[in-house]
């Protein structure tokens, strides 16, 4: 099984806190059309961070930055589907890191988008909705 | 002290306050955000970075502005139609009660996202109009009588959009 670079520990509990960040271009401009909010958008994204299990990874990759970034590929779960309306919608592609600003950590989501090709898994393949 | 971009690794996030930039909010594409509201962004790379404060922000200075875009694209749409369509005769075709679309026009009332849709479709081809008095019979020996009357005086032809 791959493990992550950060440890999911860390992501769960930045995003407990709502320590989350979310770039505009390919989080924000995916979200707001289905959310509507900005602050609902940064809940959904804290609470999917909240949800993520070893299952969920895929692999992690290097920035030009030469940050480290763990992608995942998440099926949202019947309640998190629910809540937020995306029940036609639950196959989400995510891209994040870790970050720590001398204030605390918090969850910095690159992307947090519909995958656009199959995700291979540790818990297996997640392939993108028609 | 600027950061790094974490993502190009070229540019620093430094706060920019500035007219011009626009953000998606709801369904409106390409909202214009308030000059003086400062965002996160990358020298380099130009990606914006939001966290919850900036978020709740956001949100209460674009809901103004999001309000104020439906009303003046509900206003347009309005007056477009009025020049084919008497007003009291959209009115029931829309679901609204009479004089709905007055207060529309004074701001005594704001229109829904949906409502505003509507008039949109309807004004850049007015002659949905009549297409929409027949959708709305219910039964086959169902009275339509907006119908008729909501057809619009200037009839655009399909051909000519």
């Amino acid at each position: 099984m791959q493990t992550p670079f950060f440890e999911l520990e860390r992501v769960h509990r930045a995003a407990k806190e709502q320590n989350v960040r979310l770039t505009r271009k390919r989080c924000l401009d995916h979200l707001t059309p289905l959310l509507h909010g900005y602050e609902r958008c940064l809940r959904f994204a804290a609470e999917v961070a909240g949800s993520l299990t070893l299952d969920d990874f895929s692999e992690t990759v290097r920035m030009p930055s030469g940050e480290p970034f763990d992608v995942y590929g998440v099926r949202l779960s019947d309640g998190l589907a629910g809540k937020y309306g995306l029940t036609a919608r639950r196959a989400w592609y995510l891209k994040l890191t870790v970050e720590d600003d001398g204030a605390g950590e918090s969850v910095f989501y690159l992307s947090l988008h519909a995958p656009e090709r199959p995700i291979y898994r540790n818990g297996g393949i997640l392939v993108p909705e028609p | 002290m600027a950061r790094r971009c974490p993502i190009c690794g070229e540019g620093e996030i430094r706060e920019v306050a500035r007219s011009g930039r626009r953000l998606p909010y709801r369904n409106v594409p390409d909202l214009e955000v308030p000059a003086d509201l400062a965002i996160p962004t990358c020298s380099a790379c130009g990606e914006e970075l939001i966290d919850a404060q900036l978020a709740r922000r956001l949100d209460e200075r674009l809901a103004g502005a999001y309000e104020a875009a439906l009303s003046s694209k509900a206003d347009a749409a309005i007056r477009k139609l009025a020049k084919l369509v008497p007003q009291r005769d959209l009115e029931p075709l829309l679901g609204l009660s009479a004089g709905y679309l007055s207060k529309l026009k004074k701001g005594e009332k704001r229109p829904s996202s949906p409502l505003v849709a509507a008039l949109m479709l309807l004004a850049s081809d007015v002659n949905r109009l009549a297409e929409l008095g027949e959708l709305w019979r219910v039964g086959e020996g169902g009275a339509a009588p907006m119908s008729d009357r909501a057809r619009p005086v200037k009839a655009a032809s399909r051909s000519a959009r």
